[in-house]
């Protein structure tokens, strides 16, 4: 029950710093690192308390840390998708803007 | 000899669980790559999409009509389900069948509320045409690479709104468009007017003749985005296709995600519903806590997963 309330807890915690982004109070940066924060502590008390985690772990390390190392791995291998996608001329003017000749 | 034999077998062997709850964890790990490749491709796309552009962003919640109170809800249905789950699996570990019995259909009815939910935010994506390869990507400042790079995307768009336009004027008018003349239209609604009078931008105009010829070019699809958006956002009534810069690309991860997710929660469900029938028959028992305690490892794991949807797509 108690992890429960502490879950309920977080969600709101979440809510909340989304809605100071929303009002400036905060960065986006900031609110994103919080808000991650805050999912990873909830998996974290799902996983070692609900998923009795804490008490298998040593009969399940070896099944979870090389998947936790696979799992950062292809993140890493995802990277540079994100990195050539993106081309964009702030200089360049949009065909929409550019004003239209008489008679053409 | 024999005896040392003997021994050697009747040894303790291999690890502290039972099958079952190894095998569903060997599951699971297959489970959280598949989820972190969906999740990590998910932040890897949007990352690559720039903060400070004034036009060129990741779409908003409020663009595609995401509630975050409705998230937030749904999280709340999924950590009770959860706790409901543990409190099955401990009172059929003390032989409570009763009340393990009316704590599994509670987390089968609270699973069927966390669906119902979804289902009633995917029908707010259909009713609002947000919906993957349908959504315009091109509004007015975009630059002129953006522009031809999505010029064969952005006609579709023109002839999709063309479309959608034309049926509201025709239901209004009563007749085929070609047919229909302004007199048709008196007494029509001001949405209906202003589809009419944007159906005429979109084909262009040659006025005169000789010197005094004028001509009006039609509607670029960037500037068709920007009037239907405008149109949308004083009559959010009418049925047409927005423009959301990467709307595409959030609707394909959205349903991705969230689609794949919720066929997992209705595979717990389903053996949750199993357990739980079983339960009403009578037939439940101490010897199914096992059983109970692997699904409801799984369960947790799709809370989990949901743990992190919500925030990456309702939230940040």
């Amino acid at each position: 029950m108690t992890v429960a309330v502490l879950l309920a807890i977080c969600t709101v915690a979440s809510f909340v710093v989304n809605v100071l982004v929303r009002g400036t109070s905060l960065t986006a940066m900031t609110g994103f690192l919080i808000i991650l924060g805050v999912a990873v502590v909830k998996a974290l008390l799902v996983a070692l308390v609900f998923m009795h985690l804490s008490w298998d772990w040593r009969s399940l390390y070896f099944v979870l840390v090389p998947t936790g190392i696979l799992a950062a791995t292809l993140m890493v291998a995802l990277l540079p998708d994100g990195v050539i996608d993106f081309v964009q001329d702030a200089d360049e003017v949009a065909v929409s803007e550019l004003p239209a000749k008489p008679g053409r | 000899m024999t005896d040392a034999s003997h021994k050697l077998e009747r040894t303790p062997m291999g690890l502290p669980l039972s099958n079952g709850k190894l095998a569903m964890w060997l599951f699971l790990v297959t489970e959280i790559m598949f989820f972190t490749g969906l999740i990590g491709t998910y932040l890897i796309v949007r990352a690559s999409v720039p903060s400070t552009h004034p036009v060129i962003r990741w779409p908003t919640p409020q663009e595609v009509h995401l509630e975050e109170w409705i998230g937030a809800f749904n999280t709340f249905v999924l950590i009770l389900s959860s706790l409901t789950v543990v409190l099955a699996h401990y009172a059929i570990g003390i032989g409570q069948v009763g009340k393990a019995t009316r704590y599994l259909g509670l987390t089968v009815l609270l699973g069927l509320v966390f669906l119902g939910v979804k289902a009633y935010e995917y029908q707010a994506k259909f009713a609002h045409d947000i919906l993957p390869g349908r959504i315009g990507e091109l509004l007015p400042g975009m630059g002129v690479q953006r522009e031809r790079q999505f010029h064969a995307v952005g006609m579709q768009y023109v002839e999709r709104v063309r479309g959608q336009l034309t049926a509201q004027v025709e239901k209004t008018a009563g007749k085929n468009l070609k047919e229909v003349t302004d007199p048709d239209l008196q007494g029509a609604s001001e949405a209906t007017l202003k589809c009419y009078a944007l159906l005429k931008e979109l084909t262009g105009e040659l006025k005169g003749e000789g010197e005094n010829k004028t001509y009006t070019p039609p509607l670029t699809p960037a500037q068709l985005g920007a009037r239907v958006n405008d149109l949308l956002h004083d009559h959010p009534e009418l049925h047409l296709t927005p423009t959301i810069p990467y709307g595409n690309m959030w609707a394909s991860c959205y349903f991705a995600m969230t689609g794949f997710h919720a066929l997992h929660v209705l595979g717990g469900i389903i053996v949750l519903s199993l357990f739980w029938l079983i339960g009403m028959f009578g037939g439940l028992g101490t010897h199914h806590a096992g059983a109970i305690e692997v699904t409801g490892i799984y369960w947790h794991f799709v809370d989990i997963v949901w743990i992190f949807l919500f925030p990456l797509l309702y939230l940040v």
